[in-house]
């Protein structure tokens, strides 16, 4: 490893119930839950592919969710990415629930840039601790490529849980369900980008989401966005001071109510 | 430096030879059709095609045209008004129109139709004031073949239901003296409605005004007949046509043009008396009173006290029971209004006194139970507009004297090249639309909440995208809905010009909210409505215009499903000057009234429709436009509708005992 440096934050990232373990950080709230593309290029995509475009120093995140505002479903993660030699480098620690039943995720992933384009493969351990402390595990990864065939476009690919293995029960099981998600952003100037993601969950309908992030002024973002799922709004904000980024977020369900998520980081290569 | 100048130069040429090419006619044939197909202009909005073909002989000098003279561009929206009222604010008279490129939120697209409505005007001694005395006047009759069931006699001891002969007539004259005088006169009698008969004295529907538009500083504006008026973004006062929530659009700030004259054939929705506009450059203010007659149903109740239970939007007085509605209800509407701008803000407060001569009820149907009741109605309201150079702030708020209330509140960016619009509404149940047009999504916006998010840019090279979604709900129930709904409407454009002769155009649609079930009307079940249309223009020839269009439509509700399709090839033959053929060829196919349709046809001037299509057949149209000299044109039009799945058109007084339906219209114009 010639070259790993580890700066700054960490990010927890908490697996919400069996229904959705796919983390959102304060910044994916604010973009209408998007989880390919974020207002700013760093590491909360669970894109694997997002961790080549660290250059540098690394990065560590810390986030913290409320699902619909219920503390049964919140979610804490952590992230942290670091550059070496041969590809990036991505650990991750996450927990999403409460006492009576929650998941805990670790896993770790590897990154690489070709050029325009990027790839990058995640494996994750998945365990389920019930009240009386039985355990259940299962495992899943990821895959996501990226390209970036100009630098104000992103096209962002993902696949979660690609095998759709199983956590069993003994006497049950639950699949962890297979999700595709392909992103666009278009960062057209230095005061606005467009974000575009559609998302197809195994057995469930696809859904669409759109957002804009305004950067009025340095380091400062502001953002909306609208998915179909549950025709839900969301807004979110956040500041980038010497590398260190506070990003906020609020979506709204049309039936299920209100989410919110933070997201804390500390980029050491940002910070100098 | 240079190379920059020659490339602009080259743009602009390019830009304004185009206009040239094209004439004016056309080319507001063209804004019409996009602004029909996109949702911001509909069958009523005569008035607003009429200003366009007004702007467009009587261009407006761009150097000296006012905020309020921009508005009536309908192509412009407010924040490009705003930006050509700075850039000569700050740099002085336009010397060339390629200074037009250079305004933000300005593409090539967007100043070849300016050109057509303004001039950069490089004369210093060029007085703008029509020196001449002009008349305007446009007769029609249009008539539908086979006769319907109505026109017929049940038998030897029964009349036709309908009075009046199937021809419709239309009368429009508009007659000027300079600028400053105007006079209006408009006659329109539907199929079927008596002429000079029956109680009806000329045709069913009559409207007139005088304007008078002095060179005074202080006295704007004086309307004697018919007028509209619309202030803020709808909430207090507004007559007449504005997009909703269906439309293809971006921003949703409203220019609201104060007092105006109204030629609208609209039987509802116009003002009627004087109106009267004064004020300085900073300081406007205006004062309106208005007495006009509606169609109301009514009901006597236990104490024989008459109550009208809903009015007439349509105002058909075809038959006996129509005509004892006729004028059945007295409306007076007094009011005022003032305004105030200095430099990038403009606030407006008014007030208005609403009195029926009938008292409303709010009985009957459980969704009526907020709806005003008594014969008065006071609105004050309140708005502002707040240009900054990246962004537009407006609102408006307004409080009845139902106790309710309503509020919206939006901001468009202009992030160099991307315009972005958020906004959001919020209406209480008792707020009731009388003379208000506020920006909703229901036809009656009390307990509406929403969300409203527009993007506009051109991420490609001759490409633009165009796309909204609003997210709505209802605190209480809807006409039809058993329940409080909610939902969002999406609208996705896409259009790409791929040489200087073809153009294509995707259009998105994707309604998704709840409805009753279409078994069990007391449940709610979930409606999603998604349409596609792709459109490709292409100019064969400079004569020779050709459009291929198709559209499919999705429509679920519960476990129920349906679809829709339709393509249809358009040409448009210009012989030379004065002869213009254009025929239009629609295949349909739906599987019922869910997946209905509805496309643009051409049609002669001040009369768009919008024909719905549902269940099988072939619908074709064609027109001829005969330009005699320069002060006749007639206009010579014909519709055929062959239903391949149904041998009876309708229902009730306008049945057809046909599966097939032929329209044919007549129009002279005479200008001088």
């Amino acid at each position: 490893m010639k070259k790993i440096v580890f700066t700054g934050l960490f990010l927890v990232s908490l697996y919400a119930d069996a229904q959705d373990i796919i983390v959102q950080s304060g910044e994916s709230m604010g973009i209408a839950g998007m989880l390919t593309v974020s207002q700013v290029d760093g590491i909360s995509s669970i894109d694997p592919s997002a961790i080549a475009e660290i250059e540098g120093l690394a990065a560590v995140e810390v986030s913290h969710a409320r699902p619909f505002g219920m503390s049964e479903l919140r979610q804490t993660s952590a992230k942290v990415a670091g550059q070496t030699k041969f590809a990036n480098v991505l650990v991750a620690f996450a927990r999403c629930g409460d006492e009576d039943s929650h998941y805990t995720e670790i896993g770790g992933g590897l990154s690489r840039k070709f050029g325009i384009w990027s790839m990058g493969l995640e494996y994750h351990a998945l365990i389920h601790t019930m009240s009386d402390n039985r355990r259940y595990s299962s495992s899943f990864s990821r895959f996501g490529f990226r390209l970036r065939p100009r630098k104000e476009w992103l096209l962002s690919v993902a696949i979660h849980s690609i095998e759709q293995r199983e956590i069993s029960y003994g006497f049950t099981s639950r699949e962890i369900e297979a999700i595709a998600m392909a992103g666009i952003k278009w960062r057209p100037n230095q005061l606005c980008s467009v974000m575009l993601e559609a998302e197809k969950r195994w057995n469930d309908d696809a859904i669409g989401k759109v957002a804009v992030a305004i950067y009025p002024i340095e380091g400062l973002d502001v953002s909306a966005g609208f998915s179909s799922n549950g025709s839900s709004f969301s807004a979110g904000a956040g500041y980038i001071w010497q590398g260190i980024a506070l990003h906020v977020g609020i979506m709204r369900h049309e039936k299920l109510g209100v989410s919110s998520g933070v997201t804390l980081s500390y980029n050491l290569n940002k910070s100098k | 430096m240079l190379r920059r100048l020659a490339i602009i130069l080259c743009v602009t040429a390019t830009v304004i030879a185009k206009a040239q090419d094209v004439p004016s006619n056309s080319i507001i044939n063209q804004i019409v059709e996009e602004m029909a197909e996109d949702g911001t202009l509909t069958e009523d909005s005569e008035d607003e095609a009429a200003e366009l073909e007004n702007l467009a002989e009587n261009r407006l000098d761009l150097n000296k045209a006012t905020l309020d003279d921009l508005r009536h561009i309908l192509t412009l929206t407010e924040r490009q008004a705003q930006y050509i009222i700075s850039y000569r604010n700050r740099y002085g008279e336009f010397r060339s129109e390629s200074e037009l490129l250079t305004l933000p939120g300005f593409r090539n697209d967007d100043v070849e139709k300016l050109l057509a409505f303004a001039f950069v005007d490089k004369s210093d001694n060029k007085d703008n004031r029509k020196k001449y005395f002009g008349i305007n006047a446009l007769g029609r009759i249009q008539r539908t073949f086979p006769k319907a069931k109505g026109y017929k006699a049940k038998n030897d001891s029964t009349a036709a239901a309908f009075l009046g002969s199937p021809n419709k007539y239309y009368l429009r004259i508009l007659a000027n003296y300079g600028n400053e005088w105007q006079g209006g006169f408009v006659a329109e009698s539907d199929a079927g409605e008596p002429v000079f008969s029956h109680g009806i004295s000329i045709t069913d529907f009559v409207s007139g005004h005088v304007a008078y538009t002095p060179r005074n500083k202080f006295i704007k504006k004086i309307i004697a007949g018919h007028f509209s008026a619309r202030y803020g973004q709808g909430l207090g006062l507004w007559n007449g046509f504005s997009a909703d929530v269906s439309a293809i659009q971006s921003s949703i700030m409203r220019n609201g043009t104060g007092i105006t004259p109204n030629m609208s054939a609209s039987e509802t929705d116009y003002l009627r008396g004087v109106a009267a506009s004064m004020g300085t450059e900073k300081i406007r203010f205006d004062v309106f009173a208005s007495h006009t007659d509606g169609d109301a149903s009514t009901f006597i109740d236990e104490d024989t006290v008459l109550y009208a239970t809903s009015i007439s939007v349509t105002r058909y007085h075809r038959t006996k029971n129509e005509l004892q509605k006729r004028n059945n209800m007295q409306q007076m509407l007094f009011g005022a209004y003032a305004m105030y701008t200095k430099q990038n803000l403009t606030i407006g407060a008014g007030s208005n006194y609403w009195h029926s001569s009938l008292a409303m009820s709010s009985k009957g149907e459980t969704y009526k139970k907020f709806y005003p009741s008594g014969k008065d109605v006071t609105t004050i309201h309140a708005d502002y507009k707040y240009r900054h150079s990246i962004f537009s702030l407006y609102g408006e708020i307004a409080w009845q004297s139902s106790d309710a209330w309503a509020a919206m509140q939006a901001a468009d960016f202009d992030l160099q090249g991307v315009q972005f619009t958020i906004g959001i509404r919020k209406f209480g149940r008792r707020y009731y639309d009388i003379m208000q047009n506020p920006f909703s999504r229901a036809s009656h916006p009390g307990g509406e909440s929403g969300l409203y998010m527009a993007l506009a840019a051109s991420p490609f090279k001759n490409t633009e995208i165009l796309a909204n979604v609003n997210i709505f709900s209802n605190s209480w129930l809807l006409y039809q809905k058993p329940a409080p709904t909610s939902g969002y409407k999406a609208r996705f454009k896409i259009t790409h010009s791929i040489d200087r002769r073809n153009s294509i155009a995707l259009v998105v649609r994707h309604d998704d909210g709840e409805d009753a079930d279409m078994d069990d009307k007391t449940e709610i079940a979930r409606t999603k409505r998604s349409s596609f249309k792709e459109s490709w223009t292409t100019q064969l020839t400079p004569k020779l215009r050709l459009k291929t269009s198709a559209e499919e439509i999705l429509y679920h509700r519960g476990s129920f499903r349906s679809k829709g399709f339709w393509i249809s090839e358009e040409a448009k033959f210009e012989f030379n000057s004065h002869a213009t053929v254009t025929a239009k060829l629609t295949h349909f196919d739906t599987d019922d009234y869910y997946s209905r349709a509805y496309t643009t046809q051409p049609d002669v001037l001040y009369a768009m429709t919008m024909p719905m299509l549902f269940g099988h057949g072939i619908a074709a149209t064609a027109m001829t436009k005969l330009t005699i000299n320069r002060h006749i044109a007639i206009w010579l039009w014909g519709s055929f509708m062959n239903y391949l799945d149904r041998d009876k058109i309708s229902s009730g007084n306008t049945e057809l005992n046909s599966s097939h339906k032929t329209e044919a219209k007549i129009q002279m114009r005479f200008k001088l």
